[in-house]
């Protein structure tokens, strides 16, 4: 029977995301026993233990339904950014969010203007609400915002940026930033996936949660599954004016964020302790990572997250797996040849470069 | 220039409401037999996994496609890997069915009164809602197939009111739709009957199942949908790429390890239903049969807002709805047997 005839066109032609494979999975298919996997960008030092804390101790009220409103996890947030809880919206991932902003606001046909290299969901999100991508070029490994800006059509809604960028790592600065707000159009909606932003430490990097100003339309997008080690669980959160997450609420599910991903996230929004220990163990892994690739005569793209695109050269992906490395392949991101490798753990590292060094030797011999 | 957000959002958005859910209010402890939640929690062994899972692992992101517990399921329900597909709860895969088959103006037709996130993500699509009218004995109304709809949604047992048509009548509306029938079986474990046959005779039919009621897990977020494998093909095109986070999949599997704690539970509740509806039915209410964890009761042409509003103030959440079809009702959760004795006494006291 033919059930394609109940799919609209723009359904049926959509190649879904293809996320990394579980470590599992990867150590069936090629024979392999205790995998290193740093390839999903996820915390190498593991979760907020102040999360794994509070959401044991929530374990004995599943059988009731979530807060549909996640009362406590907006409160805290709220105070902690010093902002009204009636800006903030929590997704199941901030992923959820990227789909609502594109169900709200972008009508079948309409346009939404993405980076060459920027993360694959906003394409494929705007796919599927029928929507029409712009894309335009990188430069080098870095958004050309003035180049995006110049893109924006009539019938443009939105404009998804990622600062840091994934997967090259890369940050546009400030005064790109200020100039591109000038030349944006007031009626194009800026949504910037903050993902990795409490790696970057440097000054001359723009948050948007500055620009939350006047009437300009602008999202901001963070998330609990990079820093706060809570991949597993999802939870995202987004802020904007209270006008476009009242529409945001409209279309959330209204049990979208699940019991124990609410108190997690609480938990984890104050471990200091764990945010200050995931950003050293970050400092470290990426020096010790730059320093080697260089000696390996590796080039990298400049990064300010938790991981690094790097040139590896043709067939490295498979030959890194059958040595029990998972890194991510980037052809699918327009790099052939590249990969893009999370910072992990001291050892995780080193056995990543010792790895390397003798594909390497391998190649010249 | 001054933008007004409103003034960009899609028609079809703007003239939402967002869904409602019961209150759930924080004053003081309430028996809460307002959200058909099941009173007794999941089995032990969904709490052991779940320590087990509570640690390091958290850090990683879950299994994009729940093979695993897709696997399990396949097992326990007699299907295959493919033809299955699990959601963050039911309500994203109702979701998910909308944006994959329904476009702007395509119908979409189910029996009203019912859920309402039906409205609300038939709106969001701009598509068209046939609604139906259910008659007073929430019978199955036949042109239900005759809508010429993309989508038709049947809950079975049907919510509000409990009911479950007979199958036959179910198979009736799957022969002579020329769209897809999507069979709401959130509450299917406290009922007799299953349409899950149907799934293998007629490969437009889609069947959703939660793990919010039956299984104690309504704070974790699992829905399963089954159908065809080429739909659910297509499905997964849709899907958020790790919509179900690793907790709940682990605590659905190991749910579906203990069965039998499931069954218990549900005959517990099963018991305590018989002894609500017999118990309200004299204290004068017209009570439907209900096939589901909730009982809906009526006191004809009599608005039930008083009764709703005594019982809360003696610390008891019942579900009221103030729509003209169902305003001199009540939707009473079935909780344990002590709740339901304490309803039952308030109750008598807010008649005499």
């Amino acid at each position: 029977m033919d059930m394609q005839k109940y799919v609209p066109e723009w359904i049926r032609t959509l190649t879904p995301y293809q996320p990394g494979k579980p470590v599992e999975e990867l150590e069936r298919e090629y024979g392999i026993q205790d995998a290193i996997k740093i390839a999903s960008n996820e915390n190498p030092i593991g979760p907020s233990p102040r999360a794994v804390a509070a959401i044991t101790a929530a374990l004995p009220h599943l059988h009731r339904y979530p807060d549909g409103d996640a009362f406590y996890l907006k409160r805290r947030l709220a105070e902690k950014l010093g902002i009204e809880r009636s800006r903030i919206i929590i997704g199941n991932g901030s992923n959820e969010l990227i789909e609502m902003i594109v169900r709200a606001f972008l009508r079948v046909g309409e346009a939404v203007v993405i980076g060459e290299h920027a993360f694959a969901i906003y394409r494929l999100v705007t796919q599927a609400a029928g929507g029409r991508t712009i894309t335009v070029p990188h430069k080098g490994f870095k958004f050309d915002l003035e180049a995006m800006s110049r893109a924006i059509t009539p019938d443009t809604r939105i404009v998804f940026l990622d600062n840091p960028n994934n997967p090259t790592g890369t940050i546009y600065t400030r005064d790109e930033w200020e100039q591109f707000l000038r030349t944006v159009p007031p009626e194009v909606m800026i949504v910037v996936d903050e993902a990795y932003f409490e790696f970057v430490e440097d000054p001359a990097y723009p948050d948007s949660f500055a620009y939350h100003t006047g009437d300009r339309l602008l999202v901001t997008l963070r998330t609990f599954s990079k820093i706060g080690g809570l991949a597993g669980v999802r939870v995202g959160y987004g802020i904007s004016s209270p006008e476009v997450i009242d529409i945001l609420n409209r279309i959330r599910q209204p049990f979208n964020v699940n019991a124990l991903a609410q108190v997690g996230a609480l938990a984890a929004l104050d471990d200091e302790e764990h945010i200050r220990r995931t950003r050293e163990n970050n400092r470290q892994g990426m020096a010790y990572l730059r320093r080697e690739f260089d000696r390996l005569g590796l080039a990298y793209a400049p990064s300010w997250a938790n991981f690094l695109l790097v040139h590896l050269g043709p067939g490295m992906y498979e030959r890194l797996l059958r040595e029990g490395v998972i890194v991510r392949p980037m052809e699918g991101y327009g790099f052939p040849g590249y990969a893009r490798v999370s910072v992990g753990t001291p050892a995780e590292n080193e056995r990543c470069i010792a790895a390397l060094e003798k594909l390497l030797r391998e190649r010249k011999s | 220039m001054t933008v007004r957000p409103l003034d960009l959002v899609r028609a079809a958005i703007r003239r939402m409401q967002g869904y409602v859910p019961g209150e759930q209010p924080q004053d003081k402890r309430y028996i809460k037999l307002n959200s058909n939640e099941n009173p007794y929690p999941p089995s032990p062994r969904v709490t052991a996994a779940l320590r087990r899972a509570i640690g390091d692992d958290l850090r990683l992101y879950p299994d994009p496609l729940a093979d695993r517990l897709r696997d399990q399921a396949a097992a326990v329900y007699g299907l295959t890997r493919e033809q299955i597909l699990v959601g963050n709860g039911s309500d994203e895969l109702l979701t998910m069915l909308m944006r994959t088959f329904v476009g702007a103006g395509d119908r979409v037709a189910y029996p009203v009164p019912t859920y309402s996130l039906y409205d609300a993500l038939v709106a969001m699509q701009e598509g068209e809602a046939v609604r139906i009218p259910f008659p007073a004995d929430f019978s199955l109304p036949p042109q239900l197939a005759d809508t010429d709809a993309k989508l038709i949604f049947l809950c079975h047992p049907h919510a509000p009111s409990g009911t479950l048509p007979p199958l036959s009548t179910v198979e009736t509306i799957a022969q002579r739709t020329r769209g897809i029938l999507v069979i709401d079986e959130a509450y299917i474990d406290f009922a007799h009957e299953t349409a899950l046959p149907l799934l293998h005779k007629y490969p437009h039919v889609i069947l959703l199942r939660s793990f919010s009621k039956s299984f104690s897990l309504a704070g974790l977020r699992i829905g399963l949908a089954f159908a065809h494998p080429s739909l659910i093909q297509e499905l997964l095109k849709v899907k958020d790429s790790y919509n179900v986070n690793r907790l709940s999949l682990i605590a659905a599997s190991a749910a579906l390890e203990d069965y039998a704690w499931m069954r218990r539970n549900v005959d517990k509740i099963r018991a305590t239903r018989g002894r609500l509806t017999q118990a309200l039915r004299e204290l004068g209410y017209f009570v439907y049969d209900s096939q589901a964890n909730f009982v809906l009761a009526r006191k004809q042409g009599i608005n039930q807002q008083p009764i709703y509003r005594g019982l809360k103030e003696r610390g008891i959440l019942v579900r009221y709805f103030s729509s003209p079809e169902l305003y001199d009702c009540l939707r009473i959760t079935v909780g344990t047997d002590e709740q339901i004795d304490q309803l039952l006494a308030s109750l008598k006291q807010l008649i005499s």
